[in-house]
C-alpha cells in the first residue's frame, strides 16, 4: 500500500521540479537578449561570461539537429502554417 | 492566393530553375538547429545577371505579389524583372508558395561572396542547400536589430554554442561545398 503513495509523491516532486525549472527559465528569458549576448560589443553582459544554458532551448536544439535536414524543413513548414492559422505573421 | 507557406515547394522551384542562392534568416538558423520559427524564406542570390534572370523567372507568375517599398501591402506583380533585386535592400514577394525575401546584401556581413565564404552545405532529399553560417546569421540579426530578431537570438546563440562542441552530423563537408562552387561555374 505504501508503494502507490510513494510513486504519487515522486510524481508530484517531479512536477514541482518542472514548474521551478520553468520559472527559472522564465526569469532568464525575461532579460533582454542583448544583456546575455557574448557577441554584442558594449552589451551589459561581459564577454568573459558564457551565455546561460537554457535547458529547454538546449533540448530543442538537440532535437532539431538529430533530425535529417528534410525533416527539419518539413517541421518548420508545419509550425509556420500552424502559427499562421492562430495568429498573423508580420514579415 | 495561397496563404500556406510551402518551404519545400520553394526549394524545389528554385532548383527547377537552376537558381544559385544562399539561405539566410530564420530558415537558415533553423536548418542549423536554432529553435525558432518563421513564416517566410530569405535568400541571397548569386548576383550574376544570368542567375538573377533565372530567379526572376522562377518568381514570376499569375499569383505573384510584391510588397511595396514603404508599406506592408502586397500588390499584384505577375512579371518579376531581374533588375528589381538590385534596387532595394530587400525585395519581398508572395507567390503560390508563400512569402520570400530576396536580399542582395546580408546586414553586417556583406554581399553574396562574403556570405558564401563561410556558408554550409546540406542536402534535403535530392536538393542541395547552401546555408549562411550560423555566425553570419547571428551577425545579420544583431545588425538589423529588429525586435522580432531579438526574440530569436537566444535560440541562435544556443545553436551556435551547441554546434561548436557537436558538429552537425548532417552537414556536408567543405570539400563538397567547393565542388558545388565548381559545378556552378561550369553551369554558367
Amino acid at each position: 500500500m505504501r508503494t502507490p503513495t510513494r510513486l504519487r509523491n515522486m510524481e508530484l516532486k517531479a512536477d514541482a521540479v518542472r514548474v521551478v525549472d520553468g520559472l527559472l527559465t522564465s526569469v532568464v528569458m525575461d532579460q533582454p537578449a542583448a544583456s546575455r549576448s557574448t557577441n554584442v560589443p558594449g552589451g551589459a553582459g561581459s564577454a568573459a561570461l558564457p551565455a546561460p544554458v537554457d535547458a529547454k532551448l538546449r533540448a530543442q536544439t538537440e532535437m532539431i539537429l538529430a533530425m535529417p535536414v528534410a525533416d527539419r524543413l518539413r517541421q518548420l513548414e508545419a509550425e509556420a502554417n500552424f502559427f499562421a492559422s492562430v495568429r498573423p505573421l508580420y514579415d | 492566393m495561397a496563404d500556406e507557406f510551402q518551404l519545400v515547394g520553394y526549394l524545389r522551384l528554385l532548383a527547377k530553375y537552376g537558381v544559385d542562392y544562399l539561405i539566410v534568416g530564420g530558415v537558415g538558423g533553423r536548418i542549423q538547429g536554432a529553435a525558432t520559427t518563421t513564416g517566410d524564406i530569405d535568400i541571397m542570390p548569386d548576383p550574376s545577371p544570368a542567375n538573377l534572370g533565372r530567379l526572376a523567372a522562377a518568381l514570376s507568375g499569375r499569383s505573384t505579389e510584391k510588397k511595396g517599398a514603404s508599406s506592408t501591402v502586397y500588390e499584384t506583380h505577375e512579371t518579376v524583372d531581374a533588375m528589381e533585386f538590385r534596387t532595394a535592400d530587400v525585395s519581398s514577394y508572395r507567390s503560390l508558395y508563400g512569402l520570400i525575401d530576396v536580399l542582395m546584401e546580408l546586414p553586417g556581413v556583406g554581399p553574396f561572396d562574403a556570405v558564401h565564404r563561410n556558408a554550409r552545405r546540406y542536402q534535403s532529399d535530392d536538393i542541395v542547400l547552401i546555408v549562411a553560417s550560423i555566425d553570419d546569421i547571428i551577425t545579420s540579426k544583431e545588425t538589423a536589430g529588429r525586435s522580432k530578431d531579438w526574440r530569436a537570438m537566444d535560440a541562435l546563440y544556443q545553436a551556435r554554442d551547441h554546434l561548436r562542441d557537436h558538429p552537425d552530423a548532417y552537414e556536408e563537408s567543405e570539400e563538397a561545398l567547393e565542388t558545388s562552387e565548381g559545378d556552378g561555374d561550369n553551369a554558367e
